[in-house]
């Protein structure tokens, strides 16, 4: 469960480059991708960690570009165009269907703290790189 | 085609990704780039973004929200 939780918060902040268009690969099954670059964006304030807010704003723009047809949600299809469609079930909390972004980032905060292994409150850069190894795995 | 930039930039555009525009007939410009995206209660995207003009040589700025309608275009907010 934790190595899953590490898998999905390496893919979260990983996903970098994700573009809004469903035809472009996930930037995790790049061979090119650079987890180092993926992070140096992700921290936009520049402070050398990821804090929540830097993660959710991370978070949100993942689920923006997923979102295809902008509904507002994340449908099964969509959520394929990811990383880790394997974690559909885990996310659709209610059950209905498709994935909202409450409950996209209430799984994915979960794995924040997974991979924030000294417990800091923040991800150092060789926290996400660990876990992007990890997933590599 | 500003408009159009703008939409474009608010429908495609990664945060902090700038769409360009360009009128020949004035020689006006500008850019509109996403600086931050949200949703609302309805799951209604909102993005807000900074915009660049240049008129007459001169370059302005400008920073507002806009929000998805149901038809798919964004809506300016402010």
């Amino acid at each position: 469960m934790r190595t899953t939780s590490i898998l999905i918060v390496a893919a979260a902040v990983a996903l970098t480059g994700l573009a809004s268009r469903a035809a472009d690969a996930p930037a995790t099954h790049d061979p090119k991708y650079d987890p180092r670059a993926a992070f140096e964006q992700t921290d936009t304030n520049h402070d050398g960690v990821v804090d929540h807010e830097e993660f959710q704003q991370r978070l949100t723009d993942v689920y923006f570009g997923a979102d295809v047809n902008k509904d507002g949600f994340l449908d099964p299809k969509e959520l394929t165009a990811l990383s880790f469609p394997e974690d559909f079930t885990t996310d659709d909390k209610d059950k209905d269907g498709r994935v909202s972004m409450h409950e996209f980032f209430r799984v994915r905060f979960r794995s924040f703290e997974d991979a924030d292994l000294d417990d800091d409150g923040v991800l150092s850069r060789e926290e996400v790189i660990a876990a992007f190894e990890k997933r590599k795995r | 085609m500003a408009s159009e930039a703008a939409q474009r930039a608010f429908e495609q555009n990664n945060t902090g990704q700038s769409s360009v525009w360009q009128n020949p007939d004035t020689g006006n410009s500008g850019t509109v780039t996403p600086t931050r995206t949200y949703q609302i209660a309805n799951g209604q995207y909102c993005r807000e973004y900074k915009q660049s003009i240049v008129v007459g040589g001169e370059q302005h700025q400008a920073y507002g929200t806009a929000c998805r309608q149901p038809d798919g275009t964004w809506q300016i907010q402010s």
